[in-house]
């Protein structure tokens, strides 16, 4: 499984957010890093087919995405940064709507994978509760959830672990972990621990161009740590009078 | 002798049975619902697990963080929870604006508003009354008509008669999904979990499925039944308006994930853009394109009997509501009613 990106630029009238970028992804976990105003999420959206490039292309598995549209779309599992559930719906038919809309699989099916879910993401108990209920980290989790229902071949996660506490985290990459060999996984992020836990590939973002495609391996032979390598290349972000250790 | 020990032994059972029931069946035929047909369509066109009713007076709603009983005021528009008494914590049955969390809804039945729980109480400013006898389940899928009240028990549906507790009718293998279910015209109306659309008639006995796969919503508007149906194959996700009388369907709009009816006009959002839009309800889409009101938005919109207006929430917001003007189809950003947090536990 591939998704390349070639050429990709996106402009916002004048504002160009993202400047003739080209990656190749394969299976695995990509840490997107960048500050704000990067282009991550511009990335991310165009990815999840969200947004339409200014020039360029993107192709899954040598198709262009936004030819392959609607089928594409159930290839993809996107955690955007906010993301609404409708209140009303409790978080398994939630999970069992969007199930429906994104797989093939029939209603048995999707209803077991929605348990299993909510049971992976510690929501079981909430499951039938109305989603306007759930708490800032449940809804998170709820998202995460219905990201990952469909079995989706290409995962984009835009800060996933925000509202997370700290076991939660732990185990929400280990999940990750478990998936990655099965999966592309685009994972945005300002935590720089985050990645350091996850991320096989780190690709760094500034001023919409990539400024470091790597494997985190080659990556770290650049510089002692992650945070000398974040320095490296953000260190004008980093608002005067702070440590580098203020890099979160 | 051992047929003798059988019957014996099956004598006493039934005795202790029946002696623990408190329920009796009550004679079908006996039971008009006739009256129930004349209550007005819009009365009945909820969407669910509704939270919003209101009494003509006033709408009552259960606020989502805390599960409490509030009610708006839309000439001031101000919410207020629905209890005046200065010194309550709100966190005991005792109190009026006191709703059991995650299991109650509100629904409205010939001009009064009743929360329905595992209890029912009929509500009104500031009071809460106890009514009926109570165990009616955890389950959000609860459909309250002409003095009756359905209500999932295991894999079944329930009729009670809410003043004498008596069953008048079970329907087996039928667990319900929450996001449509109502009574109209001597039936109810439920989508499973499996997002079958079944048709209940109370009188027979009988389940009839009606669309066998894939229905996420429904409602009943006017004479219509309206229902979501997810199609897997295409990706579609159709309105669909059902005729009861003639058994025929037709598509409404293509590409639905959620939605509201008022005054004849259609409000819906799309999938996956969550994109709002309003088009005239009778008029194909071919010859009336929708208009898109908003891009990006989750809404959720309430309409009400003595209201023009709809109100609308925006999905990620929990505390604020707004009117939406049904006549120039704008929202009123500028007076938003919201619930004032520190009400709120």
């Amino acid at each position: 499984m591939k998704l390349k990106i070639v050429g990709i630029t996106k402009k916002y009238h004048n504002l160009t957010a993202l400047d003739h970028i080209d990656l190749e992804l394969h299976n695995g976990i990509y840490g997107l890093i960048g500050p704000n105003g990067a282009g991550k999420s511009t990335l991310m959206r165009l990815l999840a087919g969200e947004l339409r490039p200014t020039s360029g292309n993107i192709f899954w598995n040598g198709k262009d995405i936004f030819k392959l549209d609607e089928k594409y779309k159930r290839y993809i599992g996107y955690l955007p940064q906010t993301f609404g559930f409708y209140k009303e719906f409790t978080g398994y038919e939630m999970l069992c709507y969007i199930g429906l809309l994104k797989s093939k699989d029939n209603i048995k099916k999707i209803r077991a994978q929605a348990k299993q879910l909510l049971n992976m993401l510690e929501l079981s108990d909430k499951a039938d509760a109305m989603t306007g209920k759930y708490s800032g980290g449940m809804k998170q989790r709820l998202g995460i959830a219905q990201a990952l229902i469909g079995n989706p071949r290409i995962l984009i996660m835009d800060e996933p672990t925000a509202g997370l506490d700290p076991m939660q985290r732990i185990y929400f990459k280990n999940l990750l972990k478990k998936y990655s060999s099965q999966k592309i996984i685009i994972v945005s992020t300002h935590i720089m621990s985050d990645v350091q836990e996850l991320a096989d590939h780190l690709i760094f973002l500034k001023k919409g161009r990539v400024v470091l495609d790597k494997s985190r391996d080659a990556a770290l032979e650049e510089s002692a740590d992650y945070e000398n390598l974040y320095m490296r290349y953000y260190a004008e972000n980093i608002p005067s009078g702070e440590t580098k250790h203020g890099i979160k | 002798m051992q047929y003798k020990k059988f019957f014996a032994l099956t004598a006493i059972v039934m005795i202790v049975l029946n002696g623990c029931s408190s329920q009796k069946t009550e004679n079908l035929s006996e039971i008009s619902f006739d009256g129930l047909d004349s209550i007005e369509r819009e009365e009945i066109n909820y969407m669910l697990p509704t939270r919003f009713a209101s009494d003509g007076k006033d709408i009552f709603f259960i606020d989502s963080p805390t599960g409490m009983v509030y009610r708006f005021d839309l000439s001031t528009k101000e919410a207020t929870i629905n209890c005046n008494n200065p010194v309550c914590s709100h966190d005991s049955d005792s109190c009026t604006a006191y709703a059991e969390r995650d299991i109650s809804g509100i629904r409205r039945e010939n001009d009064e508003v009743y929360l329905l729980g595992n209890q029912i109480y009929k509500i009104s400013r500031n009071q809460k009354e106890e009514i009926g006898k109570g165990h009616y389940g955890t389950s959000n899928s609860k459909i309250m008509f002409g003095g009756y009240i359905a209500y999932p028990e295991e894999e079944s549906i329930i009729v009670e008669n809410i003043e004498s507790g008596n069953i008048v009718q079970r329907f087996e293998d039928v667990v319900p999904y929450t996001q449509g279910n109502f009574y109209y015209k001597g039936a109810l109306w439920y989508i499973t979990e499996d997002l079958e659309l079944v048709r209940l008639d109370i009188k027979a006995g009988e389940k009839r499925v009606v669309e066998e796969i894939g229905v996420t919503r429904a409602s009943v508007y006017e004479d219509f039944i309206y229902y979501i149906q997810v199609d897997q194959q295409t990706g579609d996700n159709q309105l669909i308006r059902y005729s009861e009388g003639e058994d025929s369907k037709t598509v409404v709009e293509d590409n639905v994930f959620y939605y509201n009816i008022k005054g004849d006009t259609l409000y819906y959002t799309t999938w996956p853009d969550r994109d709002f839009y309003y088009r005239p309800l009778y008029e194909s889409s071919g010859e009336n394109e929708a208009v898109q009101l908003f891009k990006g938005l989750d809404l959720l919109i309430w309409s009400f009997p003595e209201y023009d207006d709809l109100l609308v929430n925006l999905s990620e917001d929990y505390y604020t509501y707004y009117i939406l003007d049904t006549e120039t189809n704008t929202i009123d950003y500028d007076h938003p009613l919201k619930v004032e947090q520190e009400l709120t536990q």
